[in-house]
């Protein structure tokens, strides 16, 4: 009996032993089951988003609430609450894309209002707390072709719809702001207001500008009094004799009825403030540049007039009636973040140290700040919301690698010199060694320690150029900005969207030079094109703005590099003419004029021409046209024109089919597509797509897609094209794909040339379904293209998805028996699994673009979402198959590898010993 | 006296039955090109009239091509354009049955045209309304700096207009689906993967239970042999 027990409690024992085993299989097992998305604790490890509002067009202070803030509405659409201390976004509410904010009211009594856009303009009200809608009722407008004209106005509660009708009135339409119950309409009589009339809104006025000579008039028309008479004023009362016309109206921000009149050609202003029911014109100069603003203090009002000169702002405060000066709330500032700034809002409460004015400032480059009395408390950098143009690159060597490079990088390779280089760097070294022992050395090093170059290049510098003419140096690892500079008058290309143009004329590698960047952008005024050239690692300017003289309608960075590793721009002008820049790049240009094409695409007249610089001599560059076609703007309009990335590398030649043939990629580098939308009737609602050989001219194909409608988004790539659009009969979003094979045999196995091939490839296509709405996309991109492809799709939920192209693959057989290696069988909808989504719960809005750039390592490719929110991560589409994991046991493996050494040394050791034996016996 | 006017019809059967799946095109048409040709190996072209070709029917592709013979002037001169490594410009003027006139410019390197003795292929892509929006020279080549053989022009003319796009394939796809589905309610679904394959995700872990059960209970064993003794 004793034996059995015993052996009953051995297997429970047994029993509890395996199980815990088998606890550890299922975690190992689930530790292997490896997918694409992030750990918790990786998150924020190797991304980073930023959130921003955009140009700011309302903004007021909510004073009422428990929590103060500040209240904005932006042109991006967006309505946002900043906490008042640090500038932080509380709450934001992204509204519908393409919408206007007219309107935005009811701070000051705890209810926010705000209206939007135009045919039927949408009321909402929030909560100001956090940014809840409460409620949301539409107005129909009645005078649809009208509706620029007219203006809200939000006052206790009652929204009221202002229309000026001319030759008759004013109509003034109430509604409550809260359910959108209409309350009254009245109309107040105007007989003067007429087309040309310029009318604004100081309520509870309109005031409006009647004439242009001296004799001119401005009216007040009470708008919520039916009886009162329009009160008018003479523009000779208010500016005395002399002034000189056109005179421009303006309405003064802030909550009391006064105007502002320009006058002399907007050289100097006067301003008419309604004081109890009486207009005052006040007699007293102000500035033609300055921007005002009244605010009240303990029913005061107080005039600010802020002017800025030679970067000095200066915000004057006077008394509205009596114009005295009023020292203590003047400020004078002088700082680097804030450029020709206009206060959006003011506030001036009395506490027990005296009045202290916090003024929200809005600069000319779309940065807001908050003054608090004379202290800058905080910046938001928002021209971030509109990014044109963006390039990631490498940052420098330190100064270590930087003093080796030196060293070996001499073009005279004398023994003696190169001797006495060795020495005299070594002596330096040991100096440099002594100096940080003894911790005394100083730091000789003008650039930050943190920003060089790290083993794997993932440490990069991301250059965004804005809308708003500012430029931009974000440090990827943490997204801090290293540096920012502002062009003024300059303007992206306004044949092209308004994108401005951003080459890397020379990278970080070529020490001693410093790396260079180039922005091509239009002058402001002239519309002529300019060049600026600067440091991307610095910030720092190199040739400085150099306007051209010319208009640019073409472009492109040589591949060639000179003497000095700067790549130049050739350019061509609106004559068809060809420049480079910088002039000593024109050698290169020249000698490069028998092989280098440039093509052209206008969008209005539908015609693509391509140009030769065969008859180019070291002087002078001469383009001569060698094609010329034509998409007739009648059946037309070109959207898109993409070329594929000049930087992609592609690693393999062909595919291995399932009978172990190859079927050869045709990789054509100088193949663009062309994309254009149909128009008019018979063709609307169509979408062409032509791949077109710019070098020679000759079309290589083109498709037709009936029923569907943009925004059609591409990517081109190696052999294939991707491409997303809404297809009107699906009421569905669909991916197609086409891929290009030159079939089984290879027509140039050394170099392509567009000129020798003639023959037509075979085009692979394919359609899927797309669960949702595509709002940009692009393709990952590694140094050496051995990595497979994904694609990087933004959706319109603010999820980013990383695709691979495996999915979208045109080849994917529909029938299972004819299987190929690694394609997934056919299936009509693509699914977008949760743990592709590379920016987790990270939403980003409005994405503008995608920038994607090789890091040091194949594996891994850098990602830079940009739009209303910034979104930096990196991916690596083929696994990180380069990097040894972070938990790397290093120390088993020596231990592992030093035991196996060892062992197989007394092994070798005693066999020896052993044949020796048998060898004596 | 050097003149030879020549009409060369070629009647171009384009053979897309089996590569188009779906004709985009909805209209047919027909089409006048007028040639013009420049020689000069200069940025600015000189354009010499060479003929003409009429596209009688869009869609059948059906082409004539009148065009002249080359002088021996102009055969030196494409020699010394080929030399120079110039390219052969052409220059069409497109008529339509709808009355728009389009211009059109291509270019082919010099010596394609004397490697291949003046065979060459004018290639006319039309838009989805039958427009043309393209028209190409091309040559086969190869590049050969040699007198062609003759002063004839031997042109190909192909038409090509835009494939329909593809659409997914959802139907074929629920048929599959419906097809699996019957099959398995009528239990014909023959599994005939070997034991092996249908149940090794039965198979594995049992194997590996067994495995470390046994290697990782010293104690059993120990007890086993103490047993023995």
């Amino acid at each position: 009996m004793a034996p059995f027990a015993w052996t009953i409690r051995g297997n429970v024992n047994r029993f509890f032993v395996d199980a815990q085993i088998l606890q550890y299989l299922i975690v190992l097992a689930g530790l292997f089951n490896l997918s694409l998305c992030l750990y918790e604790d990786q998150v924020g490890k190797f991304d980073w988003r930023q959130n921003y509002v955009g140009k700011i067009t309302f903004a007021s202070f909510d004073t009422v609430s428990t929590a103060k803030k500040i209240i904005v509405a932006t042109e991006e659409n967006v309505i946002a609450a900043f906490n008042l201390k640090s500038g932080q976004i509380i709450w934001r509410r992204v509204l519908e894309k393409g919408g206007h904010i007219r309107t935005l009211g009811g701070v000051a009594d705890g209810d926010l209002i705000s209206v939007s856009g135009g045919v039927p303009a949408i009321v909402r009200a929030w909560d100001l707390a956090t940014g809840h809608i409460l409620n949301e009722w539409p107005i129909a407008e009645q005078n649809t072709d009208r509706i620029k004209d007219v203006k809200w106005h939000i006052k206790d509660g009652t929204l009221h719809h202002i229309l000026p009708i001319y030759n008759s009135g004013v109509e003034v339409t109430s509604y409550d702001s809260k359910t959108g119950e209409k309350l009254k309409t009245r109309r107040v009589s105007a007989p003067f207001i007429s087309q040309e009339t310029e009318c604004v809104l100081a309520a509870p006025y309109l005031a409006c500008l009647k004439g242009d000579s001296s004799l001119a008039l401005v009216l007040l028309v009470h708008l919520f009094d039916t009886n009162a008479q329009p009160q008018s004023v003479t523009i000779n009362t208010i500016f005395g004799a002399g002034a000189q016309g056109p005179y421009k109206l303006e309405s003064v921000l802030g909550e009391e009825p006064v105007i502002s009149i320009n006058a002399d050609n907007d050289q100097r202003k006067r301003i008419l403030a309604v004081i109890g029911e009486l207009p005052i014109p006040i007699q007293r100069d102000i500035a033609g540049d300055a921007t005002l603003y009244v605010v009240s203090i303990d029913n005061e009002k107080v005039l600010l007039e802020t002017t800025y000169k030679n970067g000095k702002i200066e915000i004057a405060a006077t008394d509205l009636s009596s114009s005295a000066p009023l020292p203590d709330l003047s400020v004078t500032l002088t700082h680097t973040s804030l450029q020709s700034p206009t206060i959006m809002a003011s506030v001036c409460p009395r506490q027990t140290k005296g009045i202290t004015c916090r003024h929200l400032l809005s600069s000319q480059d779309h940065s807001i700040s908050l003054l608090q009395h004379n202290k800058l408390v905080w910046t938001r950098e928002e021209a971030l919301a509109s990014i044109v143009a963006v390039e990631i690159i490498e940052l420098p060597m330190s100064d270590r690698d930087q003093a080796i490079e030196t060293e070996f990088d001499q073009k005279e390779r004398d023994v003696l010199s190169m001797f006495l280089r060795r020495i005299t760097s070594q002596i330096n070294q040991a100096k440099a060694f002594f100096q940080t022992i003894l911790d005394l050395g100083p730091q000789q090093s003008n650039q930050r320690i943190d920003l060089v170059r790290d083993k794997f290049g993932l440490h990069k510098m991301i250059i965004a150029v804005t809308s708003a003419g500012k430029l931009y140096g974000i440090e990827t690892r943490k997204g801090e900005i290293i540096w920012q500079l502002r062009l003024p008058n300059i303007r992206g290309f306004t044949k092209l969207s308004n994108t401005m143009i951003l080459y890397v004329q020379r990278g970080s590698r070529h020490f001693p030079h410093p790396p260079q960047c180039a922005l091509l952008a239009e002058d402001k005024e002239t519309g002529e094109g300019v060049v600026y050239t600067f440091n991307p690692i610095t910030g720092q300017p190199l040739d400085g703005l150099v306007k051209l003289g010319y208009k640019i309608k073409q472009s492109m960075l040589l591949h060639v590099t000179t003497d000095d590793f700067l790549r130049g721009i050739l350019i061509l002008d609106a004559r068809n003419k060809v420049h480079v820049y910088p002039d000593s790049a024109i050698a290169v240009a020249a000698s490069l004029g028998k092989s280098t094409y440039l093509f052209t695409a206008d969008q209005t007249t539908g015609i693509l021409s391509g140009f030769s610089l065969s008859y180019s001599t070291t002087q002078e560059l001469i383009a001569h046209k060698v094609w010329e076609l034509l998409l007739s703007p009648r059946n037309q309009k070109i959207t898109q024109v993409v070329a594929k990335n000049p930087i992609e590398r592609v690693h393999s030649q062909g595919r291995v089919l399932s009978d172990r043939s190859v079927l050869y990629k045709y990789i054509n580098p100088n193949l663009v597509a062309v994309v254009t939308e149909g128009i008019g009737h018979a063709h609307k609602n169509t979408l062409n797509l032509y791949l077109l050989d710019v070098v020679s001219g000759a079309m290589i194909f083109s498709i037709t897609h009936k029923r569907v409608r943009g925004p059609i988004h591409i990517v081109h790539s190696e052999n294939w094209l991707v491409y997303g659009y809404f297809n009107e009969k699906g009421r569905r979003t669909e991916i197609a794909t086409l891929e290009l094979y030159e079939g089984k045999i290879q027509s140039n196995t050394t170099v392509f040339s567009s000129l020798a091939t003639t023959k037509l490839p075979i085009v692979e296509r394919q359609a899927f379904i797309f669960p949702a709405s595509i709002e940009y996309m692009q393709e990952t991109i590694t140094e050496k293209g051995i990595t497979s492809k994904h694609i990087i799709v933004a959706l319109a939920n603010g999820g980013i998805l990383e695709l691979p192209w495996m999915m979208v693959d045109p080849r994917r057989p529909t029938n299972p028996e004819m299987r190929e290696e690694g394609v997934i069988p056919y299936m009509p909808e693509i699914p977008i699994h949760m743990d592709a989504i590379i920016n987790y719960n990270q939403s980003v809005s409005r994405v503008m673009g995608i920038h994607t750039s090789p890091s040091g390592l194949e594996s891994t490719c850098l990602v830079f979402v940009h739009g209303l929110d910034l979104f930096y991560t990196r991916v690596a589409p083929s696994k990180t198959f380069d990097v040894l994991k972070e938990d790397f046991d290093y120390y088993l493996i020596v231990i592992v590898l030093a035991a196996l050494l060892i062992s197989s040394y007394i092994t070798k050791k005693l066999a020896s010993q052993k044949a020796q034996k048998q060898a004596w016996k | 006296m050097y003149l030879f006017y020549v009409i060369v019809g070629v009647l171009f059967c384009v053979s897309y039955a089996d590569f188009v799946r779906e004709s985009e095109l909805d209209y047919d048409g027909w089409l006048q090109l007028r040639l013009w040709q420049a020689f000069n190996d200069d940025p600015m072209p000189v354009f010499t009239e060479r003929g003409n070709i009429t596209v009688s029917s869009v869609r059948s592709g059906a082409s004539v091509v009148g065009q002249n013979g080359l002088l021996p002037a102009q055969i030196s001169a494409l020699k010394n354009l080929a030399e120079h490594d110039g390219k052969y410009r052409l220059k069409v003027l497109a008529r339509t049955s709808s009355g728009s006139e389009i211009t059109f410019l291509s270019s082919v390197p010099a010596c394609y045209l004397l490697g291949s003795d003046l065979e060459d292929i004018i290639t006319i892509w039309l838009d989805s309304a039958a427009e043309p929006i393209a028209v190409s020279i091309s040559s086969l080549g190869p590049c050969i700096l040699d007198n062609p053989f003759t002063n004839m022009w031997t042109t190909n003319v192909v038409v090509r207009y835009p494939d329909g796009g593809p659409i997914p394939d959802t139907a074929m796809y629920i048929q599959k689906l419906e097809r699996e589905r019957e099959a398995r309610e009528r239990g014909e679904t023959k599994d005939n993967r070997s034991f092996l394959a249908k149940y090794w995700m039965y198979i594995v872990p049992a194997l590996i239970f067994l495995l470390l059960s046994s290697a990782t209970n010293p104690e059993a064993a120990a007890g086993g042999s103490a047993q023995r003794q």
